[in-house]
């Protein structure tokens, strides 16, 4: 080869280890964000903000612009982080992440759920939460930052009453109203709900041991 | 650089890009299986169909029964959109915790995962809410250099109202049962910490500040 095919060649392959590497240190950061979250550290979440102006923090309660508008906003809840009673898990789950095809960008969309303990009054609130982040990220001085994090809850719940409106919930005549499904084209030979004591069938051996492990039901006693 | 020089910088690369190689399909198929969580939480039947394999062996086994290649698979997602759909309706299952591995011919794979969510199903003139879990397993194929899903198998462990739970409420344990749950084996010693919530623990950091670097706080 030339050394201009060679060199051509070489940054092809670079690129590709690269974005790998990029993906990891981006879904890295996105869930520091939410292990930072469940105490509201806000020093440590505000440094995972870009330093660029447009840097945003779009939440439930409105939009924050730049990185003073971030610290504000965490920095406001500084009483919470110091409160045994605060509790604000929001796991960081099933992360999608697109790297921009020259490096200095990415896109992710995360799942976040998680259970919640807000000081009220003199009580705390108890809510189970969860909804979409949409996520930018940017590279600066070699590190990827998040460049704009939107938060899009869909529901938070007391674990008694769910998340449907008392007044939405069906009557015992809705609940009767039921379209079939399309007809299946064969019927399944397993029923895995509980308490059927089924056990899925795993497709792959013990990590360590490299024994099979097979499908099983486990007897009633 | 010179010519042999830029000669074992690509051997080198290459060697590592080789390595790498069953994890960029690791991450491809993960990628596949997360949006098919992310498209089902809005019945979003054409994207979903579209996840699946041409191949007339493509298989959808779900609750209600098993659906057998892409028109089967079609028509069980069109069906289930025309009845739910609509700002109240909410499907949302959260693909976790996956385990997947590649054939060593690198054209198809397996995958385990676990899908947990929230439903809101329109139902009658009300909706039904339902927190669901269970376990998926996957087999997927590379067709035309992109993973598609072949067969798929939604194995549900439980769908129940939030505030019922997921125990018939008949073989709910009596509180003074529950109160049993404390007589562990003989324990080698105690923890140093006490966790639950409302303790304030704050589980230590094993990793340095993303972008900072800086130590965590203990």
């Amino acid at each position: 080869m030339t050394i201009e095919e060679l060199e051509a060649r070489v940054e092809e392959l670079e690129k590709e280890l690269r974005n790998f590497r990029d993906i990891e240190e981006i879904k890295r950061l996105q869930r520091a964000y939410g292990y930072y979250l469940e105490h509201m550290m806000d020093d440590e979440l505000i440094d995972l903000f870009s330093d660029s102006p447009d840097t945003m923090l779009n939440i439930l309660v409105g939009i924050y612009t730049g990185k003073e508008g971030i610290r504000r906003y965490f920095g406001s809840r500084k009483e919470d982080s110091k409160n045994p009673e605060f509790l604000h898990q929001v796991m960081q789950l099933s992360g999608i992440v697109d790297v921009a095809p020259d490096g200095k960008t990415a896109q992710g969309r995360w799942y976040g759920f998680g259970a919640i303990a807000l000081p009220r009054g003199k009580g705390i609130s108890q809510l189970f939460m969860g909804g979409i982040y949409q996520a930018e990220y940017i590279k600066e001085d070699g590190k990827w930052k998040i460049h704009k994090l939107t938060w899009n809850p869909f529901y938070s719940f007391s674990p008694e009453n769910g998340w449907v409106k008392p007044e939405r919930l069906p009557d015992e005549e809705d609940m009767k109203v039921s379209q079939p499904p399309p007809k299946p084209d064969k019927p399944r030979d397993v029923n895995s709900r509980y308490p059927s004591g089924h056990i899925v069938p795993f497709h792959f051996k013990h990590p360590i041991t490299g024994k099979e492990t097979e499908e099983r039901i486990v007897p009633a006693q | 650089m010179s010519v042999e020089e830029l000669e074992a910088r690509v051997k080198e690369l290459e060697e590592q890009v080789k390595v790498l190689k069953p994890l960029k399909d690791i991450e491809e198929i993960k990628r596949l299986q997360r949006a098919y969580g992310y498209y089902l939480e809005r019945m979003m039947a054409d994207e979903l169909a579209d996840l699946f394999s041409d191949s007339s062996d493509a298989t959808l086994s779900i609750w209600v029964g098993i659906y057998l290649g892409k028109e089967g698979i079609k028509r069980f997602f069109h069906g289930a959109s025309e009845e739910f759909h609509g700002p109240e309706l909410l499907h949302q299952v959260m693909q976790l915790s996956g385990i997947v591995d590649v054939a060593p011919d690198g054209k198809t794979a397996m995958g385990r995962w676990y899908g947990f969510g929230a439903a809101s199903l329109p139902r009658g003139k009300g909706v039904i809410q339902q927190l669901m879990d269970g376990v998926y397993l996957v087999e997927y194929i590379k067709e035309n250099g992109v993973w598609k899903i072949l067969k798929l198998t939604w194995n549900p462990i439980y769908m129940c109202d939030p505030d019922v739970g997921w125990v018939a409420p008949e073989r709910v344990a009596a509180a003074a049962d529950v109160e049993r749950i404390g007589t562990p084996p003989k324990i080698d010693r105690p923890r140093e910490f006490e966790t639950l919530y409302p303790s304030g623990y704050i589980t230590p950091f094993h990793f340095k500040h993303p972008v900072t670097g800086k130590e965590p706080k203990t």
